[in-house]
């Protein structure tokens, strides 16, 4: 039975009647056009393994040679993105069994650094563009941690307590 | 049971949609975006968020249409979706916060956006986020503990002890003299 704050309301009541907005512009037109940019890209490869990414990407990085710099802003974000990928190899070591939900979410950033990782693959990028992909590789990377870190700290929790 | 589950989706449209029928597909959006947009700016309170997780939701719906199984209705299972990609926008925007170096969560409680709390309305949008998203997710969108355990990646417990919160917060906001006279009537007893 849900709450109710002595007024004879519920909470559920009273938040059930607050107004509702309308989006304030029309995404259809943007959700359109992803949906048929990616209709025509090639499919993706399934199951590429988030270590074999890396070395792609890594392989991008010295492809331009040791007396090459690499790609402006890439090496800071590429440092990030190892470091954050020793933290995540940790914690799939440490952390139990994930439910639903979190299997899904983690399913979902994996998905997103593949296809990350297949654009800095491709190597038709602009200095800019590179480096728009790999600050959006070490934020979703960032967030795949604090899913498992949950975990782990779930897991610990309950080993404390039992 | 929550808000909109009452909105349903024709077998024709969304027979449709899966073939990658555009018409079919924009038919869907049209119907649903006023309650997902709604469902994210709940949860994120702020508009331009919750634009990023209505473009987001639909197009990881489409994207997994196939997978969604056309015995049930149609709006649960997006309103799943945008439930998760709010959560995620809002997982990401906690990370912003304490970035740079370090890769935890913060366990502490933020304080949510300032601004009036005499009404309901501002209250809600002042509640830190998670918890906002717990009360929301259990009052408003009819989720049970055990799910809103499993979307965040928590437990039941932590459901449950967040709503109390919630509740506590908004009742201590919006009802102070009642907060104030529960105080002085628990004092005479004691």
């Amino acid at each position: 039975m849900r709450e109710h704050d002595g007024k004879n309301l519920s909470w559920s009541d009273r938040l059930r009647v607050l107004p509702e907005a309308d989006p304030p512009r029309d995404a259809w037109p943007a959700i359109r056009a992803r949906l048929e940019k990616r209709r025509r890209r090639p499919v993706a490869w399934p199951g590429l393994a988030l270590a074999a990414s890396v070395i792609l990407a890594v392989s991008l990085w010295i492809w331009q040679g040791p007396e090459s710099p690499p790609p402006a802003g890439g090496t800071p974000w590429l440092a990030q993105s190892q470091e954050l990928e020793q933290e995540l190899r940790r914690l799939r070591n440490s952390g139990g069994v994930m439910n639903g939900g979190e299997a899904a979410l983690v399913a979902e950033l994996e998905d997103r650094i593949t296809v990350i990782d297949m654009q800095l693959a491709g190597g038709e990028l602009s200095e800019s563009e590179a480096e728009k992909l790999w600050r959006r590789r070490v934020a979703l990377l960032a967030e795949l941690v604090a899913v498992r870190s949950d975990r782990v700290a779930v897991v610990e929790a309950d080993n404390y307590v039992l | 049971m929550g808000t909109h589950d009452h909105l349903k989706l024709d077998d024709a449209t969304l027979a449709a949609a899966r073939g990658g029928d555009m018409n079919a597909c924009e038919a869907i959006y049209r119907r649903f975006e006023r309650p997902v947009y709604n469902v994210a700016l709940r949860l994120c309170t702020d508009a331009d968020e919750a634009m990023d997780v209505l473009q987001n939701t639909f197009l990881k719906a489409f994207e997994r249409l196939d997978q969604f199984r056309g015995d049930s209705p149609f709006w649960p299972w997006l309103k799943r979706v945008a439930v998760t990609q709010s959560l995620m926008k809002l997982r990401r925007e906690r990370l912003h916060r304490l970035w740079p170096g370090q890769w935890l969560e913060s366990e502490a409680v933020e304080d949510g956006p300032g601004g009036e709390t005499a009404d309901l309305e501002g209250a809600l949008a002042r509640l830190p986020a998670t918890t906002r998203a717990v009360v929301w997710l259990y009052d408003v969108e009819g989720y049970s503990h055990a799910e809103i355990a499993e979307l965040m990646g928590k437990t039941e417990s932590f459901s449950k002890s967040r709503l109390a919160r919630g509740h506590a917060r908004l009742r201590e906001w919006l009802e102070p003299e009642e907060e104030d006279a529960t105080c002085v009537s628990m004092m005479e007893r004691t």
